[in-house]
């Protein structure tokens, strides 16, 4: 366009020469040609104007602008042209013509200026050639799009579409038909929510994916996906935002894969993965996060996004990371199983900075991508603090805590259990438990633990076992304890908690013996009525023993009857206020024989931990209750006669038993005069008895009880023993005489009496009151008291007051049932006689049980005699070991002393020899010749004498000794006389033991030297030999020499005793007296078998120890 | 043969001094005779009991000019002074301690023994009981102690 104004503009720019003003003539010529020149050039102006004005590119505006501007001021010069030639004024016309020169000159320079533009103005030609090239670019892209366009349609394994800013599906390709099922047509225009289930559209999922691509760029994404028949599949998303050329957001590429079937393979592993209770991180061999479950998102507080694919040093704190590190490449390097031990506390690093403890296990994962490394982390914070405030439970609990493992270890110790046991913790940690059991309940207490291992059983504390425990320092208390199993990371636990009670034993057993001694009976029940604890009294008055009656029913001790009424009647007495009490209430009681009794009962209770309990102390009012007819029934049932005097001796009452007895019938008996039943001789006696009974009954009846005749109707008599007792009656004060025919006692006692006088020892019996109540004739002759004296005397009267007490201490000892046992044998018991001499004895003692109860026999041994023997012997023993001693010394000394003038002898008749042999006559030869054998066989019994009494003279000291050893050297001592006679010495194995070497040699040698000595016409064999019998090794020494006539036996051992002649055999007959002498000393014995011819064996025991 | 040699030079140099405290005359005369016997040449003095072997070595009384013995046999049971002191005394005077003293004696117990090793006696010899066990004895104290034996030179007393 601008280039087809070019030429206009050319001519146009073609200067106009002011032409000065011709002829007049020529002047319409000038007009006209004028007028014609402004019209151009206003219609130049005019066009130029339009063409600006339709042009919007803004060059060459300039240009154009001064351009028309001169057009216009050109075409107005022309005009004053005309003007001027009608009115010559030219001031006006120079004026235009300089402006219109200006603005000539302005838009040449305009142009000048707009050269360099006007060149680079494309030809027509470009401009053609350019349209050409572009219209063939705008072909290709076409065909290009079109290409792609079929390729992305033709795509079948994702579905790639695009869709609007609003979500709404703009195109459809074969894979997104395939994967959702929808055919182009129907899903064109439909919102992608579709594709989504409602949950995942209520919670804005779609506008979400939206909102992300737009933000990031890119929103990459799995999930469930729902297809057009409405069936799910695992989809992998990828939305990109799509923008056009200029940039602006036109909607969104999205490309969705179906994963549903790696999914299935996948799925497995990520569902154990998610369903995993612990935290599971899995590691990269670079050490980076490749995935982490749902555990580990909530422990860490991290996103699944923001951790896969960093490092894992992320999730562990700074001080850490290089253990951790070098921890991860350890295990990568080499075996994960065993997986060594991380050194130090392993801690996590959550999102927030916070660090805490945690345990874990690795385990390796090979996949296809390489090896990985899972580690299952399990929060340790809980299971520390629950730690914590358990240690500091059982370090602060009152008693001891114990835990050990089944092997009995002690893995903790409380500081209770230092205090209590002595032991600092330290010491016990490690260390078997059984270390805090007295060593003779260790086996039991083992076992006992082993049971509680097995069972798995909790035992309270105080369910009924008392326990010993041992202190460090070896002192031992009574305790009660609780076990309670615990299962620990290291197997299962016991926790014992140990509560000394030593304390509490003390004052139960206080109150105990209290209970014992109460004098009514005491039961304590709890609410329901079963017996807790019952005293002796309550078992005698019912006839139960102590473990019948613990823990039955106090009800069972009331008859059937009553037994509703009393239940409701411990219910009420429970619900009333605490002070009310129950003090002496009658009711009956049921004993184990199936009686009744009137059982007083006063009932307290207290609050125990164990609930509320009950005490009822109680007592026996049976003889308060009498009532005529119980007593009457009680008089018929016993076995005594009784009877029932008034003052005047009148019989007011008698029982069945009483008729049997004097053969009377029960009504002769009543109103009779009682003092008939007795001889005539005794009737005065009798009646003052009577008389003295009522004027003071109560004195009368502990005097006067006692035996005494009575006469039957038949006249014939028999002995009785009456007791009278005073019994308030209705008539005022009677007599309640109770007769027992003891006629049968009597004769038993008199027999046992007379086997008592016959003893040999003092016999003294006494009852519990430890007054004597029977004396024998011994007991009277050695004491010197008559028997009545005796009889009620205390038994210390006895004994010299200074043992007074250690005799109470031994006799209250035997009450209480110890067994019969001798005292005072080897110790000085000493009696003392009534003329107050005292006298050694020995007392047995034996328990009698007789009518009145337990009595104690004494049986008194004087043993002043034997104390005496005793005494002689050992003064006897005295000078026998004196004169012994001396002996000894005699022949010690006389042996050494003798050696003096036998060795002068001996050496100056040798030197006599020596010098003169042959230089004197045969004769002196001779002579000297005996001299010098005479003091051989003086120096040889010299020898054997000191020798002898050596053996005797305290023996040398014993020692661990190898038989075999002394053997030895006993043969090589006798080497020479062995090698001589060609014996042949056999030995069985030898014992090592206990005794004095050298004396051991001596006497294997002796033995040993007979046998060869005494040989006969073979070469000895002899053989040596040691068993173990008993306590004593008996060692043989056997031979075949000429053997010992039995009659021989006990000469052989004594000393200088020979059998032989001097011809026959040399010797002084000392050797077997020193082997009888050093096996006397050591307590062992020598003897021997032989017979005559065929040889010897010699025997003799050594103490094993 | 070598030890015979030097006995025939130590002869010819100088008898060496013995003295003999013994107060029983028989073994006097026994232990010359064993030593004549046993062809050694030796100067034996004799004192009869402990006082007088005191005197003898101190120069006291009439052993003014006693001459320092090489050796002395002393039994133990001797009267006035006990053998045992007599040792006593030797081992215990810085003059006299390097002589050597050997126990010549009857006993035999182990008592002695000690208590005599225990007062540095040089040797301990029981007499044997025969002649033949003498002269036996006799000869070892002069093959060892005047032969073989580097004794201390001299010294005055």
């Amino acid at each position: 366009m601008l280039a087809n104004l070019y030429p206009i503009f050319v001519d146009a720019a073609v200067p106009q020469i002011f032409v000065p003003h011709r002829a007049s003539e020529s002047h319409w010529v000038e007009v006209t040609t004028n007028v014609g020149i402004a019209a151009a050039h206003l219609a130049i102006l005019v066009v130029l104007m339009t063409a600006l004005q339709g042009r919007k590119s803004r060059q060459f505006r300039v240009v154009l602008w001064f351009f028309a501007l001169f057009t216009g001021f050109r075409a107005l010069t022309q005009l004053l042209g005309i003007w001027t030639d009608l009115h010559p004024s030219f001031e006006l016309n120079w004026g235009f013509r300089l402006v219109t020169t200006l603005l000539a000159l302005a838009t040449a320079l305009a142009l000048a200026g707009s050269i360099p533009a006007f060149r680079r103005l494309p030809s027509v030609d470009d401009l053609n050639r350019e349209i050409a090239e572009r219209r063939r670019a705008e072909d290709e892209a076409r065909d290009k799009d079109e290409r792609f366009r079929t390729y992305v349609e033709g795509v079948q394994d994702y579905a790639i579409f695009m869709i609007d800013l609003e979500g709404r599906i703009q195109t459809w390709n074969r894979g997104a038909e395939r994967i959702k099922g929808y055919a182009a047509e129907e899903i064109i225009g439909q919102h992608l929510s579709v594709f989504y289930s409602p949950e995942q559209v209520r919670e804005g999922e779609p506008e979400r994916a939206m909102r992300v691509a737009i933000e990031t760029g890119q929103f990459d994404i799995e999930g469930w996906r729902v297809r057009k028949d409405g069936s799910q599949f695992w989809a992998r998303v990828m939305l990109r935002p799509s923008r056009d050329a200029s940039g602006n957001l036109r909607g969104f590429a999205k490309i969705t894969r179906d994963m549903t079937e790696q999914l299935a393979s996948e799925a497995r592993y990520q569902i154990l993965l998610e369903s995993m209770p612990d935290a599971i991180v899995i590691v990269t061999e670079d050490e980076r996060i490749d995935l982490i479950n749902a555990q580990a998102e909530q422990l860490f507080g991290y996103k699944r996004a923001e951790v896969v694919g960093k490092p894992v040093d992320m999730l562990v704190p700074g001080e850490n990371r290089e253990s951790q590190s070098n921890y991860v490449k350890v295990l990568f390097a080499g075996a994960v199983h065993p997986a060594p031990e991380l050194p130090g506390e392993v801690r996590g690093l959550c999102r927030d900075g916070r660090s805490f403890p945690l345990e874990f296990s690795v385990s390796p994962l090979e996949t296809a991508a390489g090896r990985l490394l899972l580690f299952a982390v399990r929060d340790l914070t809980e299971q520390r603090r629950t730690e914590e405030r358990f240690r500091a439970l059982m370090e602060a609990a009152p008693d001891a805590i114990v835990m050990y493992s089944n092997s009995g270890r002690i893995v903790y110790f409380n500081q209770r259990a230092e205090e209590m046991f002595g032991f600092p913790r330290s010491e016990v940690l490690g260390k078997s438990v059984e270390c805090i059991v007295p060593e003779r309940f260790r086996e039991e207490r083992r076992r006992l633990r082993e049971e509680l291992f097995r069972t798995a059983k909790l035992v309270g504390m105080g369910a009924g076992r008392e326990y010993l425990c041992l202190r460090k320092d070896g002192s031992e208390f009574f305790a009660e304890a609780s076990v309670s199993p615990v299962a620990s990371p290291d197997g299962p636990l016991l926790l014992t908690a140990i509560r000394d009670i030593t304390e509490r034993k003390e004052s139960e057993a206080r109150f105990d013996a209290l209970l014992e001694v109460a004098p009514d009976g005491i039961i304590i029940h709890d609410s329901q009525g079963v017996i807790q604890l019952s005293n002796k009294r309550m078992e005698t008055m019912f006839g139960y023993s102590r473990s019948e009656l613990l823990g039955s029913q106090v009800f069972a001790l009331l008859p059937e009857r009553n037994r509703m009424g009393q239940r409701e009647g411990l219910t009420h007495y429970l619900a009333a206020s605490e002070d009310f009490q129950i003090n002496s209430v009658e009711i009956e009681g049921l004993r184990k024989d199936g009686t009744e009794f009137p059982f007083e009962i006063s009932v307290s209770r207290f609050e125990t931990k164990n609930g509320t309990m009950v005490l009822t102390m109680g007592r026996d009012v049976s003889q308060r209750k009498t009532t005529e007819t119980q007593f009457r029934a009680l008089i018929e049932a016993v076995p005594d006669g009784i009877v029932i005097l008034d003052r005047t001796s009148r019989i007011l009452l008698v029982n069945q038993r009483m008729e049997d007895l004097f053969g009377y019938r029960r009504a002769e008996l009543i109103g009779m005069d009682s003092t008939m039943l007795v001889p005539e001789q005794l009737r005065a006696t009798q009646r003052s008895r009577h008389e003295q009974f009522f004027r003071d009954p109560e004195s009368f009846s502990l005097q006067h009880d006692g035996e005494a005749s009575g006469l039957r109707k038949d006249g014939s008599t028999f002995f009785v023993e009456a007791n009278f007792r005073p019994y308030p009656s209705s008539e005022g004060l009677v007599a309640l005489v109770s007769i027992r025919d003891v006629t049968d006692r009597r004769r038993v006692e008199a027999r046992f009496r007379a086997l008592l006088d016959s003893a040999p020892d003092a016999m003294v019996i006494s009852g519990v009151d430890g007054l004597i109540q029977l004396a024998n004739l011994e007991a009277e002759r050695v004491f010197g008291y008559s028997r009545e004296e005796l009889i009620g005397k205390p038994v210390e009267t006895l004994i010299m007051p200074d043992l007074h007490g250690s005799y109470q201490v031994d006799a209250e000892r035997f009450f209480r049932g110890a067994p019969p046992e001798t005292i005072g044998s080897g110790m000085e018991l000493r009696a003392r006689r009534k003329d107050g001499s005292e006298f050694p004895v020995e007392i047995r003692f034996s328990p009698l049980d007789g009518p009145q109860g337990t009595c104690l026999t004494a049986a008194i041994r004087d043993t002043t005699e034997r104390r005496r023997t005793v005494e002689q012997l050992a003064a006897k023993l005295a000078e026998l070991r004196h004169s012994n001693e001396a002996l000894e010394q005699f022949a010690h000394m006389a042996s050494h002393d003798l050696q003096e003038p036998l060795r002068m002898v001996a050496s100056y008749t040798q030197l006599l020899a020596k010098r003169y042999k042959g230089r004197l006559d045969a004769d002196a030869d001779d002579f000297i010749g005996f001299a010098i054998d005479g003091t051989r066989r003086m120096k040889q019994l010299i020898e054997d004498l000191l020798m002898y009494s050596r053996a005797g003279k305290g023996a040398p000291p014993k020692q661990l000794t190898r038989s075999g050893d002394a053997l030895n050297e006993a043969l090589s001592n006798l080497q020479a006389a062995l090698g001589e006679s060609r014996a042949e010495i056999t030995h069985g194995p030898m014992p090592t033991l206990v005794t004095a070497e050298s004396q051991l040699v001596q006497i294997f040698q002796n033995l040993i030297g007979n046998a060869i000595k005494y040989r006969g016409v073979e070469p000895p064999r002899i053989d040596i030999e040691a068993r173990l019998a008993e306590s004593e090794w008996i060692f043989s020494v056997r031979d075949n020499g000429i053997g010992i006539d039995p009659e021989s036996f006990d000469r052989i051992f004594v000393i200088f005793q020979r059998l032989h002649g001097r011809g026959e055999f040399e010797g002084t007959g000392v050797g077997l007296a020193i082997c009888k002498r050093i096996l006397q000393q050591q307590g062992g014995r020598i003897w021997l078998e032989s017979e005559p011819g065929k040889g010897s064996t010699f025997y003799f025991s050594q103490p094993v120890r | 043969m070598q030890l015979d040699e030097i006995k025939e030079r130590k002869s010819k140099e100088a008898a060496m001094v013995v003295l003999l405290v013994e107060d029983n005359p028989g073994d006097v005369r026994l232990t010359q005779e064993a030593f004549k016997d046993a062809k050694v040449f030796l100067e034996m003095l004799v004192v009869r009991d402990g006082a007088e072997a005191m005197d003898y070595l101190f120069q006291r009384g009439s052993f003014g000019e006693s001459v320092r013995p090489d050796l002395i046999l002393l039994d133990l049971n001797l009267p006035r002074k006990d053998g045992r002191e007599v040792l006593a005394e030797i081992k215990s005077d810085p003059g006299l301690k390097t002589i050597p003293v050997v126990i010549l004696t009857t006993s035999a117990s182990d008592v002695d023994i000690e208590s005599s090793y225990m007062l540095h006696a040089n040797c301990y010899i029981t007499k044997p009981v025969d002649m033949e066990g003498f002269l036996t004895v006799v000869r070892s104290i002069d093959d060892f102690w005047l032969t073989v034996v580097k004794l201390p030179s001299g010294g005055r007393l």
